[in-house]
């Protein structure tokens, strides 16, 4: 599904050419769960933002089921990524001004799902997040946990096939966490590829694969 | 989706109450001031179009020159429109009018009538007033017919049939005099107060001697006369005949040499906003100022738009996370361009019609500075709701474009990681808009002081007469007898200093005739005036003596061609290279008489400031249209009663109409003090509005550095090091803006003194005070914020981050 090839990516800062990811070479298989792990700095988030196509790499080919991603204009990538990608923040990233229900809405109203079938879909997300009761609520009238819930039901909602998660848990107890992973795998295991961005051994181990980053390397 | 826009955007404007308060009261007043305006340019746009024939119709303009002076006046002679209708055939029919007062009596109610006009019995087929009741062919085709208007029916007559009824009217005009029975022959609807022509009583013109055919005249022009034509293309073929056809008439005209008398036309719709020829119903409007005003309510209006994108595009920032997080779920940037697009337009649709909300509130207000003519109902027609969702889109356009276009360009990755530093992008527009906006209100403040210097000149300057404490009262032909009677007995009042008759008051002299002196001609103004003229108004005498009072008797009596006493001015003198010394006794030729100088007087000002003290004679007449009462200052209420009484005793039939000098004077520069209301209006609104667009900026500002302010804080800044850290920038701005506005506002107010004669210098003054009042300003709404962060504890603006 995804083939990263020689990627690198740096920025310039005045004169200093900074790496932030050196010569990366991926492939990940449709219905993996993957864990990237790595110091604070290593360049993960990076990997990951340049994996859902909201940054681009300096240098490299990166192929998205085989279609070449470095050589495609903005529409073209902004296509790809709603239809195939959802996204899961540490900061969960709700839009504060909308309730639970329309911040599931909005990315259905991108894709201009009718009507009828948005309410189903929302209908069906709410329940399967056991979130129904909260659908009127602002983002800060939610725990933590529960606003990480939200963001992953907005994630799926679209029915992507690949959800990229980056430090899901990383702001929540223990307890809300593993609540977060096993939804993970739950959906992991109904055919969702995912890769997450992780500090935890524990998290790691719900996946089937740890990539390791350091210094924008990946350890072999 | 558009519902999740506004509803975004809703929540947006209660989310943010004083950014959103900010925005769209800045908005609604730019744009009331620009629909109050656009009403103004509405009604004036609109003069005299309700004439269905409004493109046919031209007015006559006489055009003449005597001894290389060339003068145009809107007033024609009697015989224009026979002789036009018999000799072109452009011309399809015509109509004079007669413009001028009357008394007008009914039963016990006596009024003085100050719009009575008189006019041809065609008038109904040529305009299209309204008329309600009566024959619109036969209502003024007989002598001693008259029309009321609605408002002036009902002021006679009450709820009676008005049909009818006689009424007597005394109209006031030197070749007829007395009064005579009319006959009410129709009613019509009140004229448009977007008419030129406007009156509350028309007589037939063919009740006026000089009517009679036969008698038409080319001279003794007093009538305005409009022309209906074939076609509107016909006035220029019309135009190109008339010098050649005038030509044949200089026998009868009694021209020779280089004298010419011939007659311009202009299209009755251009009258009112672009003739500047005088005679014809007064006052018309001037297209310049509706030029002046329409650039200053865009000004105004481009100030609170600037204010919109300021807010905006400062705010942005904080909305970046939403965009980020917007575009990561799948948003097209084309997407997120029209969410903030239809943002903007919410904001100025809630705008608009708060604005139309306040200008139905002050539009009583601007009424009384402007004509009942405006109404928001003129906005409701095609154009006007064109213009409307125009003006809606333009603003919304203004307001989203820019910070739409940069924040839907915004890198998610950037954003959301927090990378995305704040305040940095359009800190250049931002600050361009500022300058902008202190631009528009220091050039608008610097120019009102002008103008308000300018007029403190003209009230504050020796006329040369003292108008102060003087009360004018209305005369006329018909109580000549009583006037000598009622002198004596104002006279008697111990608070009456003096009493003068004139055959008009100094303040406006127009009346024109010339003198010949050694083969030269020159055109003089004249007034008639009775022996006490130069002592109640204080004139001074430099040379000879006064008026007798058996030099009025020598003059009306025309026995004597020879020796009759007048006064002259010092400018005369001038102008006839006479020596203020020699000048007394000598004899000069005036009106075909002649006349010897009996004194001099020194200049006194008559006319407007606009135009330069001219050459003055005073004669002994004793036709005098003017009682002028110079009253002691104190116990004035008692005095005015007083005169009152012994009037209503002495002269029942002549309502008492008194006025005051002043007054009068003030009115001579109505248009003038009505831009300086407007500049004051208009500049306050816009001071006001570039600082409300500046509080909210800084406080946007002081709200994103709070952190800043909070470390210098905990390393030991004052309040002044607070203040000073936060205006630096502003006070910059606000200079570069004064620089910019001195040259712009000092231009134009040069070119509008260019109009004055006599005018004020222009003082360095009025440009270093609006600095330094523009400099305080910001600095007081900046140290508001200022304070406020700086005795915040630093520790709890620390941990906010
Ligand atoms: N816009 C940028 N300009 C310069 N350096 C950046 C920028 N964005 C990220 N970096 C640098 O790239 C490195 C990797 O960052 P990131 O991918 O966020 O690391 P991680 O998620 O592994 O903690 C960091 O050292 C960071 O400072
Ligand atoms: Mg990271």
């Amino acid at each position: 599904m995804i083939k990263l090839h020689n990627i690198e990516k740096f920025y310039n800062n005045k004169v200093i050419k900074t790496f932030v990811l050196r010569n990366i070479n991926l492939e990940i298989e449709e219905g993996e769960f993957v864990s990237i792990m790595g110091p604070s700095g290593a360049g993960k988030t990076t990997l990951l933002n340049i994996i859902g196509m909201l940054d681009s790499p300096s240098e490299g080919g990166y192929y998205f089921l085989d279609e070449p991603v470095h050589k495609m204009n903005e529409k073209k990538l902004s296509e790809l990524h709603k239809t195939y990608i959802g996204f899961v923040f540490q900061q969960y990233h709700l839009i504060d001004e909308l309730t639970v229900y329309e911040n599931l809405e909005t990315p259905l109203l991108y894709q201009k799902v009718k009507a009828d079938e948005r309410k189903g879909r929302i209908a069906e997300t709410l329940d399967k997040f056991n979130i129904v009761a909260k659908k009127d609520l602002f983002p800060n009238q939610l725990s933590g946990g529960q606003q990480q819930l939200v963001a992953i039901a907005r994630a799926i909602i679209t029915e992507p096939r690949l959800i990229l998660a980056d430090e899901p848990t990383g702001n929540l107890h223990s307890d809300q966490g593993k609540d977060i992973m096993e939804l993970l795998k739950k959906l992991n295991k109904e055919g969702t590829t995912i890769i997450q961005v992780t500090h935890s051994e524990t998290n790691a181990a719900y996946g089937n694969r740890i990539i390791k980053l350091k210094d924008g390397w990946i350890e072999k | 989706m558009l519902k999740n826009y506004l509803k975004i955007a809703v929540r947006n404007i209660l989310k943010n109450k004083v950014n959103s308060f900010i925005n769209i009261a800045g908005l609604s007043v730019g744009i009331a001031a620009c629909v109050l305006i656009a009403l103004y340019v509405i009604n004036e746009e609109s003069y005299d179009s309700f004439n269905k024939n409004a493109d046919r119709i031209v007015r006559a303009t006489m055009k003449f020159s005597f001894n290389g002076v060339t003068k145009e006046v809107a007033i024609t002679g009697t015989k224009l429109l026979p002789a036009f209708e018999r000799n072109f055939p452009e011309v399809e029919s015509g109509v004079r009018l007669y413009d001028t007062r009357a008394i007008v009596k009914y039963r016990n109610k006596v009024f003085e009538e100050p719009k009575f006009v008189f006019a041809d019995s065609t008038f109904f087929q040529i305009f299209s007033f309204k008329l309600l009741e009566g024959d619109a062919v036969k209502a003024l085709a007989s002598p001693q017919s008259v029309i009321l208007t609605l408002s002036a029916a009902r002021k006679y007559f009450g709820g009676e049939d008005a049909i009818g009824k006689v009424i007597r009217i005394s109209t006031r005009s030197l070749t007829y005099v007395s009064w005579n029975d009319y006959t009410v022959t129709g009613i019509m609807q009140d004229c448009p107060s977007n008419s030129q022509i406007k009156f509350d009583l028309l007589a037939s013109f063919c009740s006026l001697p000089v009517a009679k055919p036969g008698e038409e005249q080319w001279w003794n022009a007093d009538y305005i006369t409009y022309l209906l034509l074939k076609t509107p293309e016909s006035i220029n073929t019309l135009r190109a005949k008339i010098p050649a056809y005038m030509k044949t008439q200089d026998e009868e005209l009694g021209l020779t040499g280089n004298d010419y008398l011939t007659f311009n036309l202009e299209p009755l719709r251009r009258v009112h906003l672009y003739s500047r020829v005088e005679g014809g119903f007064e006052p018309s409007g001037d297209y310049r100022y509706v030029l002046i005003f329409s650039l200053i309510a865009l000004l105004i209006l481009g100030i609170s738009c600037a204010n919109y994108i300021n807010l905006t595009t400062a705010k942005a920032v904080e909305r970046a996370k939403e965009v980020g997080v917007r575009k990561v779920i799948g948003a097209f940037r084309l997407q997120l361009f029209y969410q903030f697009i239809a943002e903007s337009f919410f904001v100025a649709a809630v705008s608009f019609f708060t604005a139309l909300m306040l200008v139905e509130f002050v539009l009583p207000i601007f009424k009384d500075l402007y004509g009942t003519g405006l109404a928001l109902s003129s906005l409701i027609s095609t154009e006007g709701a064109a213009v409307i969702i125009m003006l809606i889109l333009l603003i919304g356009l203004l307001g989203a474009a820019y910070p739409a276009f940069i924040l839907s360009r915004f890198q998610p990755a950037k954003v959301l990681k927090g990378s995305f530093k704040t305040g940095q992008s359009g800190v250049w527009l931002r600050k361009s808009l500022i300058v902008f906006q202190f631009v528009i209100s220091s050039a608008l403040i610097i120019s009102t002081l002008i103008i308000k210097d300018q007029l403190d000149y003209i009230h504050n300057k020796k006329l040369g007469y003292d108008k102060n404490n003087i009360a004018v009262l209305p005369v006329d032909e018909t109580m000549l007898d009583k006037t000598g009677v009622l002198k004596d007995e104002f006279l008697k009042n111990s608070n009456i200093k003096g009493v003068t008759l004139a055959t008009r008051t100094p303040i406006f002299i127009n009346s024109t005739g010339n003198i010949v002196y050694n083969n030269k001609k020159i055109l003089v103004n004249q007034l008639g005036v009775d022996k006490d003229f130069l002592k109640t108004l204080g004139v001074k005498l430099t040379a000879g003596s006064n008026f007798t009072g058996a030099d009025t008797i020598n003059f009306m009596s025309r026995t004597s061609n020879t020796g009759l006493p007048i006064i002259v001015n010092e400018t005369l003198l001038r102008e006839l290279n006479i020596s203020p010394d020699k000048a007394i006794g000598m004899t000069v030729v005036y009106g075909g008489r002649n006349c010897r100088i009996k004194g001099v007087i020194k200049d006194f000002y008559f006319a407007s400031m606009h135009v330069r003290i001219s050459p003055l004679v005073l004669f002994p007449n004793g036709y005098l249209n003017r009682m002028m009462v110079k009253m002691s200052g104190s116990n004035l209420s008692q005095t005015i009663s007083y005169m009152k009484k012994k009037w209503d005793a002495l002269v029942p039939d002549h309502p008492f109409n008194m006025t005051f000098l002043n007054d009068d004077f003030s009115k001579l520069y109505a248009s003038e003090g009505r831009t300086q209301d407007i500049f004051y209006v208009f500049a306050a609104l816009a001071v006001a509005l570039a600082c409300l667009g500046l509080f909210g900026l800084v406080s946007f500002s002081v709200q994103q550095r709070t952190k800043e302010i909070g470390i210098r804080k905990a390393l030991g800044a004052g309040t002044g090091n607070i203040l000073s850290l936060l205006s630096k920038d502003y006070i910059k701005l606000i200079i570069i803006s004064n620089l910019i506005a001195c040259p712009l506002a000092w231009y134009a107010a040069s070119r509008w003194l260019e109009g004055f004669a006599y005018r004020t210098e222009i003082s360095i003054w009025i440009f270093v005070n609006v600095m330094i009042a523009a400099l305080t300003l910001v600095i007081i709404i900046i140290g508001l914020h200022a304070i406020k962060a700086a005795t915040a504890n630093p520790v709890k603006s620390l941990r906010y981050e």
